[in-house]
């Protein structure tokens, strides 16, 4: 075969050419840690890679959702709870007061503290978490029951995203506590709401009425009885909220595993790469300095 | 009388006039050894005519017959087929990787990552859309998200363009490469004295005109009876016949959205439009670059804002904002979203939006503060199949048309790294034969320095014989 100079010249500066991308190309990979650089390195991975940030910014975000509906939800519960407790102690006052031992005097000064509970049910109705009112449905901005226990609130339920098929409600809105539906022979079939009940039992017992008190501890069990039953249902509810939670950690764990998986260059395999690329580079310089120089020119005298 | 001293004298004298002629086309090698385009020349040395001496039949010596070119035209013709291939994958790789690069992984601001952003903050919003933060930061996430695909779009047009500018003087380039071809076959035909007296030279430079010619469009190359070429071009257009050429160049007016490629006759009077007639070269892998593959990126963000946009309105118009907007709806979120215009280029928030972020719709009902119905429709449509008759999500049609490009650019990459090793190859075939070799020269000069040697032997010894005769009378 005949090897020209200009072959010659070329095919050196191909070979040092590809060697100098190979250690180029190895660098890059060493130094950035990465061996998806652009998209075309690995389109499916990318689109892969896209979809993993996209889980991990709503994963995060998720996260943040969770601790504020744990708050929420949190709130919600404590003042349903002492709801119930200032119920819990209207309903003992009703029991003890329709018995027949009490005279009209002791029962004039139950009233006082019936009316203090009144107002602490009212205040508890007007909880607020951030800058919300918790039981005002979706009328978050003003006090949604009223110092004479109508409420002012509406039923919107407040979805949240808990994760990335789950919309969750957060919110009890206030009708269903404060209007709650007892009925019976005097409701006139109906629904009495709950600071009615406490109203007419204060006047019961101002107007030493003992059969308007014993009706009064009748529908305090019924208050009381949906009162536990919306408690419990809260409780669920932040159960599922943590559930979430940690269901978002394991799935985070499993994303960020992927995309180092795409993304990230293997430091041992980089490593090989860039002495590989180092000992063939070097020897294609030495081999060209040797092949290059002599011609038949330099032993003709 | 052709014998006699005398007559070896001649015959030594032509061999004198062989041998310093052969040193002479060496050193012409030697100095054309690293030529682009130069072919090897050798002397062929042939016996002269012999003549009958009474009953012998006697030799007269070397003449050189003609000074030939190592040379295979249809190796030129691979070398010139394999550059045009590869010159259109060499502009295809470059412009669809300068095109990738906009959608690069590294990138924090790609439209993708915004729209991870935007979505956050939405949900953010939907959680407390009471909270005139949370609307804050919502509109800053939708502005940056818009920016994108602003951007985004007007970096590809911007690659469009640039390619046009480009094609301007690969058109340049070309039209002067055919004028060059058409000078060439004049002066090869001022030159040329028949078969046996060719100016290689010219004809290695013609050659090299064309090859240059080859890496910017395909070409067929014909030869007539005169040796003179004539090439014809994309879609079989004429460029060079005999003497006359044709020009390329870009045509800004057609009424097209990039500008055409136009051709013109020798008289330049008429043009033809050529555009999408280039089959290989250069030129071809950037108009593929230019008018498919960043056309199609351009397309798919348009369609994509316009998309996004109408599908974000139409929820975001059913819903109340705050304050001074919680008792109306039929706002839109999204303007500039008209499909007869770019809509990627104009989408942004709306001004409303832009003045008063209490004029984001969040509930459903009128005067609920705490109603985050519609926000919650607006996560729920980030997730909507709108795309791709109703099979892509928003993300999923921006990853599709992501991924159909990078797959576009690696399969740009492979061919390219093909096309080199193929064009490369055909090289080699090349200058096997037509490459000069300094071994090959440096024995061919002592060959030559030999014979002039031993041709003044014989003049020397013809000379003593005369000596010798011209004694004989003393």
């Amino acid at each position: 075969m005949r090897v020209s100079e200009r072959m010659k010249f070329d095919a050196t500066e191909n070979r040092v050419n590809q060697s100098r991308a190979f250690a180029l190309d190895t660098q890059d990979q060493a130094s950035s840690g990465r061996k998806l650089r652009s998209v075309s390195d690995d389109p499916s991975g990318t689109v892969r890679v896209y979809r993993n940030r996209t889980k991990l910014e709503n994963i995060n975000q998720f996260r943040r959702t969770n601790d504020y509906v744990e708050g929420f939800l949190g709130k919600t519960e404590d003042s349903l709870r002492s709801i119930s407790e200032s119920m819990m102690r209207a309903k003992e006052l009703a029991v003890q007061q329709s018995n027949g031992v009490w005279d009209a005097g002791s029962r004039k000064t139950v009233s006082h503290e019936v009316q203090q509970l009144l107002d602490q049910v009212v205040q508890l109705g007007n909880s607020t978490y951030g800058d919300r009112f918790v039981f005002g449905g979706f009328q978050t901005s003003t006090p949604p029951v009223a110092g004479d226990g109508h409420y002012a609130g509406d039923d919107g339920l407040i979805y949240v995203q808990l994760d990335e098929d789950t919309f969750r409600p957060i919110n009890i809105p206030g009708r269903r506590i404060f209007e709650i539906s007892v009925r019976d022979h005097g409701s006139n079939g109906k629904d009495v709401p709950l600071l009615k009940i406490v109203q007419d039992f204060r006047k019961s017992l101002e107007s030493n009425d003992v059969e308007g008190i014993f009706r009064s501890s009748s529908r305090l069990d019924g208050a009381l009885t949906q009162l536990a039953e919306m408690t419990a249902s809260l409780g669920a509810r932040r159960a599922a909220v943590r559930d979430a939670a940690e269901r978002l950690d394991n799935h985070e764990e499993f994303v960020l595993k992927d995309n180092v998986n795409i993304e990230a260059a293997d430091p041992v395999r980089t490593a090989l790469d860039m002495k590989r690329a180092e000992t063939a580079l070097s020897y294609t310089l030495h081999a060209s300095a040797k092949v290059l120089g002599p011609s038949l020119m330099e032993f003709l005298k | 009388m052709p014998t006699g001293l005398q007559h070896i004298l001649n015959v030594g004298g032509q061999s004198l006039g062989n041998s310093r002629l052969g040193i002479e086309v060496t050193g012409h090698n030697i100095s054309n050894a690293q030529t682009p385009g130069y072919s090897r020349q050798r002397p062929d040395l042939e016996p002269n005519n012999p003549t009958q001496f009474g009953s012998l039949i006697l030799g007269q010596g070397a003449k050189v017959a003609r000074i030939a070119r190592a040379h295979n035209e249809y190796l030129e013709q691979a070398v010139r087929r394999e550059t045009q291939v590869h010159g259109k994958a060499e502009a295809y790789e470059h412009n669809l990787s300068r095109l990738e690069g906009y959608f690069n992984p590294d990138l924090s601001s790609t439209i993708r990552m915004r729209m991870d952003s935007f979505g956050s903050a939405l949900r953010d919003f939907a959680n407390m859309p009471e909270e005139p933060a949370m609307r804050i930061h919502l509109l800053e996430t939708a502005n940056t998200m818009t920016t994108a695909i602003n951007v985004t779009h007007a970096n590809v047009s911007e690659l469009q363009s640039d390619i046009s500018e480009e094609l301007a003087v690969e058109c340049d380039v070309a039209s002067q490469k055919l004028k060059e071809v058409a000078l060439l076959n004049r002066e090869i035909l001022a030159l040329q004295m028949g078969d046996e007296s060719r100016p290689h030279d010219l004809e290695d430079r013609r050659d090299l005109a064309l090859n240059d010619l080859s890496k910017v469009m395909d070409i067929q190359v014909y030869k007539d009876d005169r040796e003179l070429f004539t090439v014809r071009g994309p879609g079989g257009q004429l460029l060079v016949e005999g003497i006359y050429s044709s020009e390329f160049r870009l045509d800004y007016d057609s009424g097209h959205k990039h500008p055409r490629i136009v051709c013109t006759d020798f008289a330049n009077t008429k043009t033809n439009d050529v555009t999408d007639k280039f089959l290989s070269g250069k030129i071809s892998g950037m108009i593929e670059a230019r008018d498919k593959h960043a056309q199609k990126i351009r397309d798919n963000l348009n369609e994509f804002a316009t998309k996004f946009g109408s599908s974000f309105n139409e929820i975001h118009a059913k819903g109340f904002g705050r304050a001074d907007f919680s008792e109306f709806n039929g706002r839109d979120f999204f303007e500039g979203l008209d499909t007869q215009l770019e809509a990627a280029e104009q989408i942004s928030v709306s001004r409303l939006i832009q003045q008063d972020t209490n004029a984001i719709s969040s509930g459903m009902t009128a005067l609920t503060p705490g109603d985050n119905v519609i926000a919650n429709e607006l996560i729920k449509s980030l997730k909507k199949p709108i795309f791709e008759n109703g099979t892509a999500t928003a993300t999923g049609f921006y990853d599709n048309f992501v991924a159909t490009l990078g797959s576009a650019t690696m399969s740009a990459k492979n061919e390219l790294k093909a096309a080199q090793v193929v064009k490369a190859n055909a090289e080699t075939q090349k200058e096997k034969i037509s490459g000069v070799s300094l071994d090959e020269e440096a024995a061919n000069m002592l060959k030559y320095q030999h014979l002039f040697t031993a041709s003044t032997k014989i003049i020397t010894t013809v000379d003593e014989m005369f000596k010798t005769v011209l004694d004989l009378k003393r």
